[in-house]
């Protein structure tokens, strides 16, 4: 673990140091805003049946630039690494390739946590600005933001498992963004495809992300979810590793 | 330890260093190495020759941990490099070819990363980078980015990170590859210092460079070991073989060739551009090893009147084996 530490660190680094990582991080923060913004403008004109927790954590305006941030912060760290040969010098030092996997995913989730902090202080702003009592549970407020976290943590191992099985950046960006839409649509066939098995329908219900997180915002904590998440992170990062070694095996 | 204390145990040999046996490596049922076996004994400096595609990198890799073999073993200071990767690696300071590099961090940053993470302990994580950095000619360049220094900094780097955390056994791929004449005469001059202090397996295509360096040379082909052996017995080894200079003057250089050929020991002919003038034509013959061809020679020249003004042999070099060897026709 000593050697993923290490690794871990110069990851973080790595992503301060690089431009692109404050490009993202700029156009998320914005996106975030109009976001909030658009969650509060209804309010203005009549009272609403749903709260600002609600309004801001659906619709496309939270989806899409989820769905665009995950690959932007996964593809680079295996296609490049593996593209310039660096590898090489990673795992001919004593280092395991588990190491190098829990490090790059360790630090790109920092850093994605880093980036709903803004977000998590708008919701507090209109508290701050007009004295009046929050908007929302903290309970719901904090269950959203686990669901949240817990989310991105699969969908960045999506993205880690890209960026393993090819050199080139672009493509595992695509890969991760394609695979993420996937996940987030396939849940929405249920009602077009009409009458289901009951196990069928079950299984659609725990992978939908959307259900998921309408029922975090009106403070309902599910602890499935959280299972179906973090074991998918484990599984997928236990797959990149997997497809690291496979490369060596094979090229 | 005896009583008398005066005579030590008769001469046990250490272990070796680098143990190889029925080391192989398939890619795609394609096999590029085939059973490999040597030893390197500690001290040693062993020089890998082969054609681009023999094999030497693919054993590096595998030596280092990085490839994992189809078959056989290894192991460096006695820890198998399948089994016990981790521990193997830790015997080692490898430089690969084109010395991939982190371009977004400083020279001394990179350096310092590197030494933590090869287990240099923390106090002392500065203290070896700077010795490495001094050691290389690095220390007029130690907080510029790496990605805006010339090859032959980034050469020095990775040799630099190859000797961080001071390992028993240096692998090093083409380290002289791409640099300008100046900068190869420096590596080689780094290089045999630390012959002295290290253990180095190192790959070239640069035979002087390995006649004048290393203690024995493998030489591989199509990822089988051809020759081993100290550089003089090798070339010992082909005792009249080498290159054949003739000058003589005939009206057909390519019936000359011919002729050249059908000679008992010619392997090769060719004309030698830059030696003909004025009717009189140069050929360079390289001869089969354990023949002396020269007298074969004589007698042709005498037999087709073509009047003959030089037959000359030169001493045969390590190229001469490499070629020996290594050369096929029609490649």
């Amino acid at each position: 673990m000593q050697a993923a530490r290490i690794l871990f660190r110069r990851e973080l680094q790595a992503i301060a140091y690089a431009p692109g990582s404050h490009v993202v991080a700029a156009v998320f923060i914005v996106l975030q805003g109009v976001g909030y913004v658009a969650a509060l403008r209804p309010f203005l004109d009549s009272p609403q049946s749903r709260g600002l927790l609600e309004m801001f954590f659906q619709g496309p305006l939270f989806w899409i630039p989820f769905l665009v941030l995950v690959p932007t912060l996964t593809m680079r760290l295996f296609a490049e690494e593996r593209k310039m040969g660096t590898m090489e010098m990673l795992l001919t030092a004593p280092v395991r390739v588990r190491d190098v996997v829990v490090a790059k995913f360790a630090a790109t989730f920092v850093y994605f946590c880093l980036l709903w902090v803004p977000g998590f202080l708008f919701l507090h702003l209109h508290g701050w600005v007009s004295g009046a009592p929050p908007v929302f549970e903290t309970g719901a407020l904090l269950a959203t933001y686990g669901l949240v976290l817990a989310m991105g943590a699969m969908f960045l191992a999506v993205g880690c498992l890209a960026s393993a099985m090819t050199t080139s950046q672009l493509a595992a960006g695509i890969m991760t963004f394609g695979a993420l839409m996937l996940l987030i649509l396939l849940a929405q066939l249920p009602p077009t495809l009409g009458q289901m098995a009951d196990p069928v329908q079950r299984f659609f219900f725990y992978i939908n992300s959307d259900a998921h997180l309408r029922d975090a915002t009106a403070g309902l904590l599910d602890s499935r979810p959280f299972v179906y998440y973090l074991s998918g992170a484990g599984v997928l990062l236990a797959a990149t590793g997997y497809a690291l070694n496979a490369r060596r095996w094979r090229s | 330890m005896s009583e008398t204390g005066t005579t030590l145990p008769q001469a046990v040999a250490p272990p070796p260093l680098v143990r190889v046996e029925g080391l192989t490596r398939r890619f795609h049922r394609r096999t590029v190495v085939h059973p490999l076996d040597f030893e390197i004994r500690r001290g040693e400096v062993v020089g890998f020759l082969g054609p681009n595609g023999a094999g030497k990198t693919t054993t590096m890799r595998m030596l280092t941990g990085y490839l994992p073999p189809s078959g056989g073993r290894a192991s460096i200071a006695g820890c198998d490099v399948i089994h016990d990767p981790i521990k193997a690696r830790r015997h080692v300071g490898y430089m690969p070819e084109n010395v991939p590099l982190y371009t977004d961090m400083r020279v001394k940053e990179y350096l310092r990363f590197r030494a933590r993470l090869k287990g240099v302990r923390g106090r002392d994580v500065r203290e070896r980078a700077r010795h490495v950095m001094d050691e290389c000619g690095l220390s007029a360049v130690r907080g510029r980015m790496i990605g805006t220094l010339s090859k032959g900094y980034r050469q020095r780097i990775g040799l630099a990170d190859a000797l961080i955390n001071q390992p028993d056994l240096l692998i090093l791929d083409e380290p002289t590859n791409g640099l300008d004449p100046n900068q190869i005469r420096q590596a080689r001059e780094f290089i045999r210092k630390l012959a002295g202090t290290h253990t180095v397996l190192l790959s070239t295509h640069i035979l002087g460079e390995v006649e004048q360096i290393c203690d024995r040379v493998i030489i591989l082909d199509e990822g089988r070991v051809k020759a081993a052996g100290p550089p003089v017995e090798l070339i010992d080894g082909l005792r009249a073989a080498g290159i054949v200079r003739v000058e003589l003057a005939c009206g057909d250089p390519e019936a000359a060739i011919e002729a050249f050929h059908e000679v008992e020991g010619v392997r090769l002919a060719e004309v030698d551009e830059a030696g003909c003038e004025e009717g009189w034509c140069a050929f360079v013959l390289r001869a089969e090893s354990g023949l002396d061809v020269r007298e074969n020679l004589a007698r042709l020249a005498a037999a087709r009147g073509w009047p003959l003004r030089e037959l000359h042999r030169q001493p045969p070099r390590l190229e001469d084996v490499f070629v020996e060897i290594t050369h096929r026709p029609g490649r």
